[in-house]
């Protein structure tokens, strides 16, 4: 009974942070329902071992990425087993299922082709960009969260930030 | 100009989790919780297998002391382990 209460007192103060970083790490509504599901059905199995050595809120960060990324690694199996995997692989990644309730629909198109270039780059990078630009966490919370220092988190985003943008200009260029 | 490239991502605006959630997570929690009852049965029914074979061991020796007992009986000797009677 105790357990419970604790559960949904974290439920209730973490489920938007959930609910968004998943919304932006996978940019579908289902998909994000799905993978916010699992996090707290872990939280919940894993709420007696947490050691308080970090705050709750890095804690179910760590959950929710994780998961994320968990799921994507299976949904791109799924996929390499249902055919050919596109050619260009290293290159954009566009999103088919991009339904983001966070997007203006105004901004739908452009913004689909942003994360399809974030969604192109490795994951730690991803991570990162997601957290830092959209989050609008610290590098220090960032370092926390992905269990590492702030001088590789900066080197991470630097190098997410150099990848992005030749990207863009190279998806421009074919443009023209 | 990276910030630039990453400037629209602040446009992305925060939504509430949707109410629905908690009932469905509630919901697979109780689900979870039926599955130990059931991983229960099967290790029940596992120690009752385990005791039915040595059961089943115990009664296949009691046989083959009884052909023991009647071979003792026909050379005439006692084949009984009590040493005195009652």
């Amino acid at each position: 009974m105790q357990k419970k209460e604790e559960f949904i007192t974290i439920y209730e103060s973490h489920k938007d942070l959930v609910y968004n970083v998943c919304l932006n790490y996978l940019q579908n509504k289902e998909e994000a329902e799905e993978v916010f599901q699992d996090v707290f059905l872990k939280v919940h199995a894993k709420l007696n071992d947490f050691n308080q050595q970090s705050s709750y809120k890095t804690w179910i960060y760590r959950i929710c990425i994780n998961k994320c990324i968990d799921y994507l690694r299976a949904k791109n199996r799924k996929k390499r087993f249902a055919f050919l995997q596109s050619l260009s692989n290293s290159k954009l990644e566009i999103h088919s299922n991009f339904s983001h309730p966070g997007v203006l629909m105004e901004d739908k198109e452009s913004m689909r082709i942003l994360f399809g270039h974030i969604n192109s780059l490795p994951e730690k990078q991803k991570t990162a960009i997601v957290l830092k630009s959209i989050e609008g966490l610290s590098q220090k919370e960032i370092a926390q969260i992905l269990t590492t220092t702030e001088k590789a988190v900066e080197s991470l985003l630097s190098r997410a930030r150099k990848k992005l943008k030749e990207k863009i200009e190279s998806s421009k260029d074919d443009k023209e | 100009m990276n910030n630039d490239t990453l400037e629209p991502l602040n446009k992305i605006k925060r939504i509430p989790a949707p109410g629905y959630l908690l009932t469905r997570i509630e919901g697979a929690l109780e689900e979870v919780q039926l599955l130990i009852p059931k991983r229960l049965i099967f290790v029940y029914a596992a120690i009752f297998f385990v005791f039915l074979s040595l059961q089943i061991g115990v009664f296949s020796n009691s046989q083959n002391n009884t052909d023991i007992e009647s071979y003792a009986n026909s050379l005439g000797i006692n084949s009984s382990i009590t040493l005195y009677h009652d």
